[in-house]
């Protein structure tokens, strides 16, 4: 099973996948939204799992996505992050299974990469990073080498 | 299917849910879904609970077309609620959508679900 430096990885894949793999170079949601919906998902699920496996914890197929998020209700803290994990668990799955015009309906314009991508995801880097590199004290609260945006 | 009442989707052979004897945290279950559901009501249009393979899953379609971050919240905040409570679902919300766009999710004919009109 992945570590947790190995989740971190793949996370830092789908990341770099993200921000660099559009048009030019450019963010991947800019030139394709439904795709950059589904690497948006999958680099919160690793985070999700590196999240996991400092206890030990890794969620399998089949039944992943549902122990996942079943996990997430039942944690004091990290259910703080379910909401955005949802959110973008769902758009991964109209892209991958809706209809033709279904994901552009859901998501128009600059959704993907205005919400799900710099709100959805950047929450659940943001709490990552508060989590596995809590500020120590009196540092002002600075701290920790997850990124926590796309830049 | 719109009947204002709770109804059965529910092919045969498939096994029967004995819906007029739940026990109490089934029964407790969708009196807080449809409490939540009648709520909500200005937001969304239905919902379904659906029995799949690794648990219950609520599925709540919008009256939207786009995907309502906000109503997104409130469901997760739901399930945290039941969670709480001991009862663990699962939930998705689906942007409003065609009958044949909602099979893309889940199949009523695959197995049982129950269906929650909003109004």
């Amino acid at each position: 099973m992945p570590s947790s430096h190995e989740h971190q990885i793949k996370y830092q894949e789908n990341r770099n996948f993200l921000d660099l793999g559009g048009a030019g170079g450019g963010p991947l949601a800019a030139s394709n939204g439904p795709w950059a919906a589904i690497v948006a998902f999958y680099a919160a699920l690793h985070l999700m799992e590196r999240l996991a496996s400092i206890i030990n914890l890794h969620h399998m197929p089949p039944g992943a996505h549902g122990q996942r998020a079943r996990w997430l209700r039942g944690h004091a803290q990290h259910r703080a992050i379910l909401s955005p994990y949802n959110d973008l668990r769902t758009a991964s799955e109209i892209s991958r299974y809706g209809t033709a015009n279904q994901f552009t309906r859901a998501y128009p314009g600059t959704v993907v990469q205005d919400v799900l991508v710099d709100q959805k995801l950047v929450a659940i880097e943001t709490y990552l990073n508060s989590i596995l590199n809590p500020p120590a004290p009196g540092d002002g609260g600075l701290g920790g080498s997850l990124p926590t945006s796309g830049s | 299917m719109n009947t204002g009442t709770l109804s059965l989707v529910m092919p045969s052979p498939l096994p029967t849910f004995r819906a007029e004897e739940p026990d109490r945290a089934f029964r407790k279950l969708m009196e807080s879904i449809f409490k939540w559901v009648r709520r909500q009501s200005n937001d969304l249009s239905e919902a379904y609970l659906v029995f799949e393979p690794d648990g219950l899953m609520l599925y709540v379609l919008s009256r939207r077309q786009d995907y309502d971050f906000e109503l997104s919240q409130q469901l997760s905040e739901f399930s945290v609620q039941l969670a709480d409570q001991g009862i663990n679902v699962n939930t998705t919300l689906l942007p409003a959508t065609s009958p044949e766009e909602l099979l893309t999710f889940f199949d009523p004919r695959q197995g049982p679900a129950i269906h929650i009109p909003a109004e």
